[in-house]
């Protein structure tokens, strides 16, 4: 999964010329990049606009990614200069010395999808479901991970044909393919794991040596990240799938005031710090939680919320953190 | 002669003799102005109108620094954050201490640490959720024979300064929208001039008013939010003005030459940058406001659109800097984004940006114009995952003050090289009272030694020395002319370090963690070193999971004023 587009870029410098960039894109892996004269796939297109920003000209080096060391070889080999679709993340970056990574474009999350009527309504639902993933893949991790029964695929596709032809009861995907899957079958839902711990920001990698390029990336971004990037994500159904909604709006109303109002203190995961409580080990009741945060601990730095926070929105935030 | 007259005069007549307290004398606008020579003297907040924290005295020095010794102990009384900084006029000594529901004003014997008065305002327990989470207060201000400050509950209080009675109040605004006054007042020509807390975490738009100091009565308001039409509204996306933040928190600095005021100006509301697309002037801004009338004259935005909570609130120190044999009279600030800035203070115009912490992502100001150009990826979505950006919000350095020694030339700066994990909620609504915020935030620091304190020629614009601390340095330092820097640290230290290479010298162990101000002042030719103790939320709470600053979250408040004197 990991270098899913692999678009190479390279500089071919020349005195007066105009930058040259090529860039290595895998010719049949769609959405991130496909052999095609209008829809290339959103890595591409994105390469492209850097590619305009930065006022040079792209070319495609069409390789297969599937395999991830022949991919960077044609990066280390001058065969292309930038691979796009590459994690971010130091547990990536770090044993690629030869190599160096631009800033993030985007950000790849897991979801699950399930029909939106007689499906699993919320991640809790999912225990004695029989739940598709892809294999090897980080969605086939967490399924597993979870202790959900699990159906093995080795493509996207076939995932989603299981999906729709009622084969598994859910499927864990990520993001990417999420998105253009829901927004043509009207009939299902995405589920956010609300786990942004599995999340993966995704960059470009360019050889260590192309400083130039590198920064040159970095500056396009700065310009296209409010602008074009967004555009062909959203053209591409890529945000559909991460602005998935929360189980219930109840709790995700609830999810947003403790994180605003509480978790400053009590932490993003209710554990607690050295002068707050770990909420997770709170033993009373629903109607304890709501009487001490209404009048607070005398003596500690848990000051009284009635009158700040409705009695039913702190009952909402006591089922979502026993949900955590 | 009656045997009562006869007692009177005998008690008259000894008066003169009585060590302390002194008679105060009364602050006049005369001795406002010239607080930098009255030595012994710690008039107001930043002790001058420069905001240099700088004492002139050098009875204790980098050679006899190690004879310090504790002199007396005062305690405030109360849980609440101490940040305050102590004023002293000729041997008596204000504080200032909080709690929920409580703002306290003391007056102590300087030289003995003897309550003179004491005098406790009790404040609604309807407050907005920021004041209830960190009651806190800077410090009072002084005026003739008044002590002035302002409260949780948003008013201005003017006591009797020789024995505590209220003289006037005057409301500043509703606390129900989560205003609030922590910032000690400037006082200059007669105005109290005075931001307001809460707008940064709370929604309502900012402001900076000027007082009468005899009534009370507002002279003058300055919002850091233009209403819809004013110049600069176009900043501000349909109505989110209303709500927009841009807190002015912290006290101010001023110039009797220019007769200006400079303000940094606060983070905008709520943190969630996309819900406020624009500019949004004139929040993360220098400002410089005419005292007479409040007007605007210049700004310069350190930020456009903050999405991190960098507010730039942090004092505008007045300097000349010399620069390749010129001379400009400029404001130096060091802030939250990591960089100390130089601006001219006449215009506004950007000279200089250099940085002082090495954990710096988001970005950098352009070293021609000073415009701040974002690294990619920086900003988190709403909803999305966190992201990872230097430094943390508390920033490369933030509401501690900074201190200038004209001995040096260097600018003493509690720096932190530290991180964040910081991410938006996937939806946030305005309530009136509750937190306006919509994040999530963890510290986190690659380093040992997350506390720097730093040494920065302002001629040279670099850093010339560091001394360093395991945990951030949410505290307090002072220099003098004695070639001395004193230093709090959230472990309970105060620490003395040689002001010419950082090297330390002395140190001592408060119990608590070092939080308020750290000042010097002298009586009947004694210099003393008075150190304002007791924790902040910050020092526990928001050092969060750091495993290497845990040892620092176990230490207790306690609302301490620890003074020290030479070893007889």
């Amino acid at each position: 999964m990991l270098a899913v587009a692999t678009l190479t870029v390279a500089t071919v410098g020349g005195g007066g010329e105009a930058r040259r960039i090529r860039l290595c894109a895998d010719p049949s892996n769609p959405p991130f990049s496909i052999q095609h004269a209008t829809e290339p796939g959103f890595e591409v297109e994105i390469a492209r606009a850097i590619a305009d920003a930065i006022g040079a000209e792209l070319s495609v080096h069409w390789f297969p990614t599937a395999r991830e060391m022949a991919a960077l070889r044609q990066l280390h080999e001058g065969r292309c200069d930038v691979l796009m679709g590459v994690p971010v993340t130091a547990r990536y970056t770090d044993d690629k010395p030869r190599l160096s990574f631009t800033a993030p474009y985007y950000v790849m999350s897991q979801v699950v999808i399930a029909p939106t009527v007689g499906g699993a309504s919320s991640i809790e639902r999912l225990d004695g479901k029989l739940v598709g993933v892809q294999a090897m893949t980080l969605s086939d991790q967490l399924a597993w991970e979870r202790g959900w029964n699990r159906k093995v695929y080795l493509r996207p596709d076939e995932l989603f044909t299981a999906l729709v032809g009622s084969e598994v009861d859910a499927v864990v995907v990520e993001s990417v393919f999420a998105g253009p899957f829901l927004r043509k079958s009207p009939g299902f839902t995405a589920l956010s794991l609300g786990d942004p711990q599995r999340d993966l920001a995704i960059g470009a990698a360019v050889r260590k040596s192309d400083v130039e390029l590198k920064e040159a990336i970095d500056g396009a971004l700065v310009r296209l990240r409010d602008t074009r990037v967004p555009a062909i994500l959203s053209r591409y159904g890529i945000l559909l799938a991460q602005a998935a909604p929360p189980p219930s709006a109840e709790l995700g109303a609830a999810r947003s005031t403790y994180l605003t109002q509480c978790s400053q203190c009590h932490g993003v995961d209710a554990t607690g710090t050295a002068a707050a409580a770990n909420l997770k080990m709170f033993k009373g009741t629903e109607d304890d939680f709501l009487r001490i945060v209404r009048n607070g601990r005398p003596g500690t730095a848990m000051t009284p919320w009635r009158g700040l926070i409705g009695d039913d929105d702190i009952r909402n935030i006591a089922r979502y953190i026993k949900g955590l | 002669m009656s045997p009562l007259a006869r007692f009177v005069l005998v008690v008259l007549a000894l008066l003169p003799f009585m060590p302390t307290p002194a008679r105060a004398a009364d602050v006049t606008d005369d001795r406002l102005l010239r607080a930098d020579a009255d030595a012994a003297n710690w008039l107001m907040y930043n002790r001058t109108y420069s905001g240099w924290r700088y004492s002139p005295l050098d009875q204790i020095n980098a050679g006899n620094v190690k004879k310090l010794v504790p002199k007396w102990i005062f305690s405030g009384g109360t849980l609440g954050d101490q940040q305050m900084t102590p004023i002293v006029n000729d041997g008596v000594m204000y504080t200032t201490s909080t709690s929920i529901a409580l703002n306290r004003v003391q007056a102590v014997d300087a030289v003995t640490g003897a309550l003179l008065w004491k005098h406790d305002r009790r404040i609604p327990d309807d407050v907005g959720a920021l004041v209830r989470l960190i009651p806190h207060n800077r410090g009072v201000a002084l005026y003739k024979d008044k002590v002035i400050f302002g409260t949780l509950d948003a008013y201005l209080v003017a006591l009797d300064a020789k024995t505590g009675k209220p003289a006037w109040e005057t409301k500043i605004a509703d606390y129900a929208d989560g205003y609030f006054m922590s910032a000690a007042p400037l006082i200059a020509k007669g105005k109290v001039v005075i931001g307001i807390a809460g707008p940064g975490e709370m929604g309502p738009r900012g402001f900076v008013e000027a007082f009468d100091a005899q009534t009370g009565k507002s002279q003058w308001r300055w919002y850091s939010i233009p209403a819809a039409g004013e110049p600069g509204s176009e900043t501000w996306p349909a109505d989110t003005w209303k709500i927009g933040g841009g807190a002015v928190w912290h006290a101010g600095t001023y110039d009797p030459a220019t007769n200006l005021l400079y303000f940094g100006t606060g983070n905008p509301a709520p943190w969630i940058a996309d819900m406020r697309k624009g500019d949004n002037l004139y929040t993360m801004s220098a400002v410089a406001l005419d005292l007479d009338s409040g007007k605007l004259k210049w700004h310069f935005q350190y930020l456009p659109n903050d999405p991190w909570d960098y507010d730039t609130m942090a004092e505008h120190h007045v300097i000349d800097v010399v620069r390749n044999g010129q001379t400009h009279k400029a404001v130096v600030q060091a802030n939250k984004l990591g960089f100390v800035y130089t601006l001219d203070r006449l215009t506004g115009k950007f000279l200089s940006a250099a940085p002082f912490v090495k954990s710096i992502s988001w970005g950098a100001p352009d070293p021609t114009t000073g415009k701040a150009i974002e690294n990619p990826g920086r900003r988190p979505t709403m909803g999305g995952p966190p992201v990872e950006v230097c430094p943390s919000l508390l920033g490369g350095t933030g509401w501690q003050p900074k201190v200038f020694n004209p001995k040096t030339g260097y600018l003493y700066i509690p720096a932190n090289e530290f991180c964040m994990r910081y991410g938006y909620v996937s939806d946030l609504t305005y309530r009136r009272g509750q937190l306006f915020t919509g994040n999530t935030t963890e510290h986190f620091s690659a380093s040992e030694q997350a506390g720097v304190l730093r040494a920065f020629d302002v001629n040279q614009n670099k850093v010339v020395w560091e001394w360093s601390n395991r945990t951030p340095l949410i505290s307090h330092t002072l220099s003098t002319a004695g070639n001395v820097v004193f230093q709090g640290t959230a472990e309970g230290r105060v620490v003395a370090v040689d002001a010419k290479d950082g090297k330390e010298l002395w140190s001592f162990n408060l119990g608590t963690p070092q939080s308020g101000g750290i000042i010097s002042y002298a009586v009947n030719g004694k210099q003393y070193i008075a150190v304002a103790a007791g924790g902040t939320l910050r020092s526990q709470v928001w050092f969060g999971k750091e495993p290497k600053w845990a040892d620092a979250t176990r230490v207790n408040y306690g609302d301490l004023i620890v003074v020290f004197g030479l070893g007889d």
